[in-house]
């Protein structure tokens, strides 16, 4: 019977994002927040788990005030309760400071058997905060998990690597980072989503947590985000005789020496 | 828009809206070309514990408010119409037996209603009664322990699918019109009843629409629902919350009728640029935008009255018309915008139009729902 | 006298990323490459290498080497650690980075010197975007398969190799190692790709997909919606938690061009879309293009290619 924690994070819906054509600069201003693709992944192992084997599944989240509206959306989708940090650190925090935080708060929250994260969020994909808490809380690592089984106390896992599965044991603690295709996420039930709202949401305060003022800040310095910028050709042909098209770019590809 | 809805009707839409897109949408054309009941979907519906949304959690219901409901049937229709329609015809029958209904005949049927344990149907249509109720002949007398209901009703929506119907017949042979009429819960295995003719549809084919053909059909007098001659109340009451899950479901088909005109348009091109350049496309877009925004408030302003326990028949109504109406309107200018494969089968337009010309008929025509509103208006 | 240090459970990985932790290098900088198995350990001699320290885990998991390897990163303060941008390698810099209360620079794109410091590259949001970071020492960097180039042979160092064994803290245990046997080809090794997107309507359609591809002698692949329809092995498609590819050649046929799968194909030589909205991202990130229907345009391409 497993007590679980899940941690996923509220990110900005990349499909809302903007660049400026000219200065390159991203517009944020327009996108809606969203719980991390790949997080809903984890939090259905998570919710399947417990669902199998008994137990207890937790939420947790780190975030800036707008996590508070993610709060439902989670309850509804497998966790009892939900912890959640809301705090203006998070705009600048890395995966460093991300972890710092999770640790510290996991600490508060109690005793675990298994922390499971996605194996990265969907706005930064660092793939770090795993491992990381793994090291912060003295629990065994298991990354890139595609498969997730309790038994007699352990986990089981399978870990997808390059070119092989790695089928791992684990005693507890242990903090296992999911892949996206590790399942397919549940759509909310009717009755989850009304009952969400009645679940525990408790809210930790950064300044409970007990951390120096340097482990929340990022140690790399970010010195500016710009829009990816491709330098390509961008010759497009748009004629309304689609023979003429496909003569044109036959011309173009053979003399690049690609066909 | 947020704060016109409540965190939990927004997170219902979303589920709606994603199970639509992954689970409806690429089962939407073959449903309506081989006219399958839509099976899988209503089950999946059932596991997303939404096939009896606006009805108490004590009897198994969603215990959602009608704004909700709503939003889903929106979601629903804008990627499979007959889905939604066989999701609402079923729904409604559970409303008269918890609003009229002794405890008995609650906890012995809306439960296994609101489980899609069993699948319920609506009848109050005959030969002789489409808009005048009050030409219903299918009879009902007492006979011993039992009720012998004989006649046909027809145009019924899960006809050959439902285990449960609620049939309006009369019960008083000396009565005319719309008195003494009365309401039974009908159940297919206790008082077997044929299915007839299978309705060839324009559009919402999906949806089964038959005859029910009752012969000698005994119905025990314990399925009687509220009091005899309280028939016509009973399907007035009900067909309230029908209309603005009908307004629900053709906002739904008008939004896709947008969604889809505006991405052809930016796609086709013509002359060297896309259609969407035209300033009549443009407008087109525009006016259904604006009629669909319209008909959406009208939707959820009748399903507010309904959750606060208010009169609300009007309002229903102008819901309905409006929703109905603007539907039909959005699907000839969607046909239209695609040209030529707007005609075409395989072109998602081609059947939102022939799915929407019913919206204009059922569940009140627009005349009756004119007579409605001018009714309330003029005494 | 200062000192790169890169690390990489593949032995091939590691000698890739010399030419890398060459850029770095001052005139006295040394390089140390960490390796945790000797198979292979000879590539790196005379690759450009000062020293070879194998760290050999007794339980066999290249993983269990994490605190030990932590350790030696405190003790000697390395400038950097390139670490190789594998599974294994990525677990191991992140448990690095945590013990040594340090930041970490994933999937770095680009590394540079730069006024005394080392600045990196890499995308985020998705691929929208790219972030520049200004590392402090020791500067721990997961390098992106990008960066990985064939070192140049030299043969002026001494190379010295030593190996410890690490023991496990046994906590974990490794039941099976299961090969996976690929259904397909090796995309991230195809020289030519066509990829589908939502644009392809029906299975049926990638027949004459099929046939181009085998025209041009390309690989099929999909984007990660159409994953989804299971017309091509699982997990097969092209995305940020798919796969990232670089071929001479990158042909796509209703592939709107999502931030994600844009990202995963922006190292292709050459990109080529097919789609029938002019607006769609994919031309934004191609080089040549046809704004069409790709129902005309594919079987108009069989016919010239056939010619």
């Amino acid at each position: 019977m497993p007590n679980v924690i899940v941690c996923y994070k509220w990110v900005l819906d990349e499909q809302d994002i903007s660049v400026n054509e000219n200065t390159l600069e991203l517009n944020l201003s327009r996108a809606k927040s969203k719980i991390s693709d790949y997080d809903r992944n984890a939090i259905e192992a998570g919710a399947r788990l417990v669902e199998r084997f008994g137990g207890k599944l937790t939420a947790l989240s780190y975030g800036t005030s707008d996590v508070k509206s993610s709060l439902k959306d989670t309850l509804s989708r497998g966790p009892e309760a939900v912890y959640w940090i809301g705090d203006a650190t998070a705009t600048k925090a890395d995966a460093y400071v991300t972890a710092n935080v999770l640790a510290a708060a996991i600490k508060q929250i109690g005793s675990f058997d298994i922390v499971i994260c996605a194996e990265g969020s969907a706005d930064q994909y660092s793939q770090q905060v795993g491992p990381r808490l793994a090291a912060l809380l003295g629990a065994a690592a298991v990354t890139f998990a595609n498969q997730l089984d309790w038994a007699d106390g352990q986990l089981v896992a399978h870990r997808k690597l390059e070119n092989s599965i790695e089928v791992l044991r684990t005693d507890a603690p242990v903090v296992a980072s999911v892949l996206p295709e590790i399942n397919e996420a549940r759509i909310p039930a009717l009755k989850q989503v009304l009952a969400a709202g009645k679940k525990p949401m408790t809210e930790l305060k950064i300044s409970d947590l007990q951390l120096d003022a340097a482990k929340l800040q990022p140690k790399n310095k970010v010195d500016k985000i710009k829009g990816a910028v491709f330098n390509r050709k961008n010759i497009i042909f748009k004629e309304s005789n689609a023979a003429e098209n496909v003569s044109k770019l036959l011309d173009c590809l053979k003399k690049e020496s690609v066909v | 828009m947020n704060s016109l809805f409540t965190e939990e009707q927004l997170l219902l839409q979303a589920a709606a809206r994603e199970f639509a897109e992954k689970e409806l949408q690429p089962r939407a054309a073959r449903i309506d070309q081989e006219a399958v009941f839509p099976e899988e979907a209503m089950k999946m519906l059932a596991e997303l514990e939404m096939t009896g949304i606006p009805y108490p959690q004590e009897y198994g219901g969603g215990g959602a408010d009608m704004i909700s409901y709503a939003l889903i049937l929106e979601e629903l229709a804008k990627q499979c119409e007959a889905t939604a329609l066989t999701l609402s015809s079923h729904t409604m029958a559970a409303a008269p037996i918890l609003t009229f209904g002794a405890k008995e005949q609650i906890t012995r049927f809306v439960p296994a209603l609101n489980s899609l344990r069993k699948i319920g149907a609506f009848a109050l249509t005959e030969a002789g009664a489409g808009s005048d109720a009050g030409g219903i002949v299918t009879s009902a007398v007492l006979d011993g322990d039992d009720y012998v209901i004989n006649g046909t009703k027809i145009f019924i929506t899960n006809g050959d699918k439902c285990d449960i119907v609620l049939l309006f017949a009369r019960t008083d042979p000396a009565s005319k019109g719309n008195k003494g009429l009365s309401a039974f819960i009908v159940e297919k295995k206790v008082s077997d009843f044929e299915v007839g003719k299978h309705e060839d549809k324009m559009g919402i084919r999906g949806s089964h629409t038959t005859e029910l053909i009752f012969r000698n059909c005994r119905v025990p007098k314990e399925n009687l629902l509220g009091k005899p001659g309280e028939g016509l109340k009973i399907a007035l009451t009900t067909l309230v919350g029908g209309r603005i899950a009908i307004a629900a479901q053709a906002v739904g088909v008008a939004q896709a009728c947008l969604d889809e005109s505006i991405n052809y348009a930016k796609e086709r091109h013509q002359f060297g640029r896309p259609l969407a350049s035209n300033q009549a496309i443009q407008w087109m877009i525009a006016d259904m935008a604006k009629d669909v925004a319209a008909a959406r408030l009208l939707t959820h302003h009748a399903a507010k009255l309904f959750d606060l326990g208010e009169p609300c028949g009007t309002q229903a109504s102008i819901a309905k018309l409006f929703a109905s109406e603007a539907a039909m309107n959005h699907a000839i200018k969607a046909v239209q915008i695609h040209g030529g494969y707007g005609y075409v089968r395989g072109t998602k337009v081609e059947r939102l139009f022939r799915d929407v010309k019913v919206m204009e008929i059922f569940e009140g025509t627009s005349e009756v729902h004119r007579m409605i509103i001018s009714g309330s208006l003029i005494k | 006298m200062s000192e790169i240090w890169i690390y990489s459970e593949t032995p091939v990985v590691a000698a890739q990323l010399l030419p890398c932790a060459n850029n770095l290098a001052y005139d006295d900088t040394t390089i140390s490459v960490f390796l945790t198995t000797t198979t292979d350990a000879e590539t790196l001699i005379n690759s450009g290498a000062d020293s070879v320290r194998i760290l050999i885990p007794t339980d066999g998991r290249p993983e269990s080497c994490v605190p030990v390897l932590a350790e030696k990163i405190r003790a000697e303060n390395p400038l950097a650690v390139l670490f190789g941008g594998t599974c294994r390698g990525k677990e191991v810099a992140a448990r690095c980075a945590a013990l040594l209360d340090a930041g970490l620079v994933s999937d770095a794109l680009a590394i540079r010197k730069e006024a005394g410091c080392i600045e990196t590259d890499r995308m985020v949001y998705g691929g929208l975007a790219v972030a520049t970071e200004i590392l402090t020492a020791p500067a721990l960097i997961v390098v992106s398969p990008v960066l990985l180039a064939s070192p140049e042979p030299d043969d002026t160092r001494l190379c010295s190799v030593t190996r410890e064994d690490v023991a496990g803290d046994g906590t974990i245990t490794v039941k099976e190692t299961i090969a996976i046997a690929r259904t397909g080809a090796d995309l991230s090794k195809a020289d030519k790709i066509v990829c589908v997107g939502r644009g392809v309507a029906k299975r049926e359609d990638l027949e004459m997909v099929y046939k181009l591809a085998e025209l041009i002698e390309a690989e099929v692949s999909c984007t990660r919606a159409v994953n989804e329809y299971q017309w091509f092995p699982p997990e097969s498609y092209i995305g940020i938690s798919g796969f990232k590819v670089n071929p001479t050649l990158y042909l796509s046929f209703g592939v709107s061009g999502q931030v994600q799968h844009l990202s995963g194909i922006r190292d292709s030589k050459i990109i080529v879309a097919v789609d029938s909205n002019e607006k769609a991202p994919v031309f934004t990130a191609a080089d040549y293009g046809i704004v069409g229907d790709l129902y005309e345009v594919i079987p108009l391409l069989i016919s010239a290619l056939q010619d």
